[in-house]
């Protein structure tokens, strides 16, 4: 199990597309920060990931939370930020990316809607999408581990 | 007599069926809709080009089922509406509405889909849902075209949907008459 504090949707140039907070504790704005400081080590693992692997890992660290990175066939970016903990990394990165994968299902599920507006710098505005995302960071703190992630297509 | 029309319609699907990829039919048709929302703004007319398209498509697929089929007249309106659901529907979607809902004179029924394909990603932003936009309208104007082409006018319509929030999509369809029958020559 994970605790996931905030997942985030960014655009290839780095506009957030969508932030999600799942932490009752802390204010959006902090989450805006920490995926804008993200996005130039984004730049920097996907130069450096010829191997065409979506998920980047282990970006960065900031006091207590730390940052895993995923980007999208299409150059989006997916950050997932949660806090510390003991667990090997191996367990804590196959965790994340199964994370980022359902979330990955989920945007591609939003973008097939045909009323939405396709590659747009906005804001997703989808309720659909959003709480698909609170589910799968729902699914994942808890001790449950073992269920499935939610997907929009059963 | 149903569950011979249930044979046919699986036996067609899976022989004499060319298939193509759903997510790109799926895909299509919603990008259609969208422009025609784009292009008349206004729900009931894209509504009702929805259903001029579906009865174009209608008119043509009637030939099409039976040619494929070698299905006979069928007695009565009942079969009608199993032809439609088991054998119709089955060959070009891949599903099957269940009949319900006939109304006491027999020139009713429903045509319940618990599973729309063209559904599948969709999501109609609130206007759409207030203004009242039926999104798989296309098929009532299937259903209309193919009926009149077997001589019975008749008014097609959605009266559930579950895109705008319904327990189940429903059409509802009503014969309003039997039109002229001609005798084809040669018959006796």
């Amino acid at each position: 199990m994970i605790k996931v504090h905030c997942i985030a949707v960014l655009s290839r140039q780095g506009n957030p597309l969508y932030v999600g907070n799942f932490d009752q504790q802390q204010e959006d704005v902090k989450y805006h920060y920490l995926a804008h400081t993200s996005c130039d080590v984004i730049d920097e693992r996907v130069e450096q990931n010829r191997a065409g692997d979506l998920f980047l890992g282990l970006l960065q660290t900031v006091g207590d939370m730390v940052v895993y990175g995923y980007v999208m066939n299409t150059g989006k970016r997916i950050i997932l930020v949660s806090s510390v903990s003991t667990e090997s990394a191996a367990v804590r990165n196959a965790l994340v990316k199964e994370i980022f994968q359902a979330v990955h299902a989920a945007y591609i599920a939003h973008a097939c809607n045909p009323f939405n507006e396709a590659g747009s710098e906005d804001r997703l505005a989808d309720a659909k999408f959003d709480s698909l995302v609170a589910a799968i960071a729902r699914a994942r703190s808890t001790p449950s581990a073992a269920e499935p992630l939610p997907r929009a297509r059963p | 007599m149903a569950k011979q029309y249930k044979t046919i319609g699986e036996e067609t699907w899976k022989n004499s069926v060319e298939k193509v990829s759903a997510e790109l039919f799926i895909l299509t048709y919603g990008s259609m809709v969208v422009q025609l929302v784009k292009d008349y703004e206004d729900y009931s007319a894209v509504n009702k080009q929805l259903d001029k398209m579906g009865y174009n498509i209608g008119v043509r697929l009637a030939d099409d089922v039976l040619a494929r089929t070698g299905l006979e007249r069928c007695p009565d309106l009942h079969a009608t509406a199993e032809v439609i659901s088991k054998v119709g529907f089955k060959i070009f979607l891949n599903i099957t509405p269940t009949v319900s809902g006939w109304s006491p004179d027999g020139k009713e029924f429903s045509l319940v889909l618990d599973d729309n394909p063209l559904n599948d990603f969709c999501e109609l932003p609130p206007r759409a849902v207030q203004g009242g936009l039926w999104y798989s309208n296309i098929l009532c104007g299937v259903v209309r075209g193919a009926l009149e082409m077997m001589h019975m006018q008749t008014d097609v319509a959605f009266v559930h949907d579950v895109l705008r929030g319904d327990d189940t999509s429903e059409i509802r369809v009503r014969l309003v008459r039997v039109l002229e029958e001609e005798v084809p020559a040669g018959d006796d």
